[in-house]
């Protein structure tokens, strides 16, 4: 049986863990393998989050390129080279929240600058080597968004931690906003919400890998049957499209 | 005094014209552009009017020099200086739009002297610069922004072995006589003199700079070189040493890696020359050649650092892509070339196609290997 080889160019860290456990989430754990890299200059170096089951169907190589800015630069780089190594499909995904963005605009989220971002993406696409097989994601603003999308997951993190409690103190309530078009800087609002409970957040290895192991598919399909964050859904849609296993 | 705007035309013996548009820079520049597109040419011609204007060099062929400079307080100063056949036929100076001198061909002009408080007449012969031949602090002070910004500025061509192949013999007293600050050849010198002058201190200052962009330095030194032979035992030569954390051992001069001994001589040029007064300009060709990523990305963060921090201004060229990634678009000045006809693009001409490209995602190699400047001004042309 041939194996689905697909690429995920990432732009850090908690892209890549939220990725590799969305994976292990959303397909049999015995028939997918994947690869996490990190790219360090030119240089890839391999980071210790390999899975390797006997009889794979599907192969993800995950490459963590360490800066917003370069995610399309590596996935240029190195298409033509992976699509002739046998990969299917390339993902590219990188957070809108960037030192460009806030260059245009004045802390706050604009869909015009938005639209010009991802269209300027896709106009680069457009004339690598086969942009049909390249698909490049925002989170809008931040990965962060998406999982305050996910109204429990911070429950799990800490009990106290409900949206009426998060209300209380901040504001929101996580069940009747969407995170994508209600907050600038994601994860900035995170850390405060961690903060309530004392929990510190900044995109530390281990604090990363504490809230994204507790994200069930349960909390990935509730988010996907809410009109919230567009984003999540489009990219999830293309993690899925890329095996060919569609789900409903 | 910042070098604001250059234009420059050449015509060599053969009749071949090379040019450059007036180019436009700001306190720190990185100029990138395909090979032969006159970023090398373009820091010699900058190196070549201070030379001139420092009375340190003198006029060759033919040339013509139109550079507008920026004082602090915003004022222009506007100079010319066009030559043929080894003669000044046009000299000109203008400060806030009022002429200062005015020369032809035959060396004669005018020229504003201050305590009279008018113009008045003046011939030198026309092999020479008035703006150096008629040098006065009194009656012609404007003359010496110009002498002094030729005087400071230093050049680094990063790509040569700076230094690396000259050993060097000093007298009696430890030192030189004369010690020129624009002989980058002259390492071994600058080490020896800034340690005698001032001390420990200079040493440190290049250890925290040389380790800083990745490497374990724990000593540097100069001292008489064991391994050559010399005729007398009155002129050892003497070089640079280091001795490297990892290996308790001394490394001579000689030995020392390439990329190792640029980074080196590049700091203790800099803070030798930081000692003698700011460098009105520093001018480096090829910056962060020979070295690696981790190196050449800390070597340019370093000397961004080091400018941004003091009043020099900084015009460096690279072909280098861990450099050009790490330098914001805003310092870029990218050369195109049209046969002998150079021309910068550059965030004060064409923001709207820096501010474009940065919205592709891309790094900014990426601007200059997959020519957008090119497709981009196609377009809007």
């Amino acid at each position: 049986m041939s194996v689905n080889k697909i690429a995920i160019f990432v732009e850090g860290q908690s892209e890549l863990v939220f990725i590799r456990n969305l994976l292990r989430q959303l397909f049999d754990n015995s028939s997918i393998v994947f690869d996490c890299i990190k790219l360090h200059g030119s240089q890839t170096v391999d980071i210790p989050y390999k899975h390797c089951p006997p009889e794979p169907t599907a192969y993800f190589q995950i490459i963590n390129v360490e800066n917003d800015s370069k995610v399309l630069s590596a996935i240029k780089e190195r298409e033509q080279k992976l699509f002739q190594n046998g990969f299917s499909k390339i993902i590219g995904l990188r957070d809108m929240y960037s030192k460009e963005y806030r260059k245009r605009v004045e802390g706050c989220i604009n869909d015009e600058v938005n639209n010009k971002f991802v269209e300027s993406h896709d106009n680069v696409i457009s004339f690598m080597s086969s942009p049909e097989k390249i698909s490049f994601h925002f989170s809008i603003m931040e990965i962060e968004a998406w999982w305050l999308g996910m109204e429990t997951l911070f429950e799990k993190v800490d009990s106290r931690l409900n949206s009426q409690f998060i209300g209380e103190y901040l504001d929101f309530f996580l069940e009747s906003i969407d995170p994508e078009t209600s907050f600038f800087h994601p994860a900035e609002t995170l850390k405060q919400i961690l903060a309530l409970v004392n929990i510190p957040y900044d995109k530390k290895l281990g604090q990363v890998e504490s809230i994204t192991s507790k994200i069930s598919i349960e909390d990935v399909e509730t988010l996907l049957r809410t009109e919230k964050c567009a984003s999540f859904k489009k990219f999830y849609e293309s993690l899925l499209s890329s095996t060919g296993d569609e789900k409903e | 005094m910042f070098l604001d705007t250059l234009g420059y035309v050449e015509v060599d013996r053969d009749g071949n014209e090379w040019s450059i548009d007036d180019f436009s820079f700001d306190k720190i520049n990185l100029m990138v552009g395909q090979n032969s597109t006159g970023k090398s040419r373009t820091l010699n011609v900058i190196n070549a009017l201070g030379g001139l204007l420092a009375g340190e060099r003198q006029i060759t062929f033919s040339g013509k020099f139109c550079p507008v400079f920026r004082k602090d307080d915003k004022s222009k100063i506007k100079y010319l200086l066009e030559h043929r056949d080894h003669k000044v036929i046009k000299e000109t100076l203008q400060i806030k739009e009022k002429s200062f001198l005015e020369r032809g061909p035959d060396g004669e002009g005018t020229i504003y002297a201050e305590e009279l408080g008018q113009d008045i007449k003046f011939q030198v012969p026309d092999s020479l610069i008035a703006s150096v031949a008629k040098r006065d602090a009194i009656q012609h002070p404007f003359f010496d922004n110009l002498y002094e910004w030729g005087k400071s500025l230093r050049f680094y061509q990063f790509g040569t072995y700076l230094g690396r192949d000259r050993f060097a013999v000093f007298n009696e007293n430890g030192g030189k006589d004369t010690l020129d600050l624009k002989n980058t050849d002259s390492v071994v010198v600058f080490l020896k003199k800034g340690q005698k002058e001032f001390g420990k201190e200079f040493v440190e200052e290049i250890i925290s700079d040389i380790n800083g962009i990745g490497y374990n330095i724990t000593e540097i030194g100069v001292r008489p070189l064991l391994q050559v032979l010399t005729p007398s035992p009155m002129a050892i030569p003497e070089a640079i040493y280091i001795k490297e954390s990892e290996h308790n051992h001394v490394v001579e001069q000689n030995e020392i890696s390439q990329g190792l001994f640029r980074a080196l001589s590049l700091f203790i040029q800099l803070r030798f020359s930081a000692r003698f007064g700011i460098p009105s300009l520093i001018l480096i060709d090829d910056i962060g050649e020979g070295l690696d990523y981790e190196r050449s990305t800390k070597l340019i963060s370093s000397i961004i650092k080091i400018a941004k921090s003091s009043k020099v201004q900084l015009i460096m060229t690279t072909n280098n892509r861990f450099v050009m990634n790490n330098v914001p678009l805003e310092y870029w000045v990218v050369l195109i070339r049209n046969a002998g006809n150079c021309r910068a693009l550059d965030y004060r001409n064409s923001k709207e196609m820096f501010d474009n490209f940065e919205m592709t995602g891309l790094s900014n190699f990426d601007f200059f290997s997959s020519k957008y400047y090119e497709r981009a001004s196609d377009v809007s042309k």
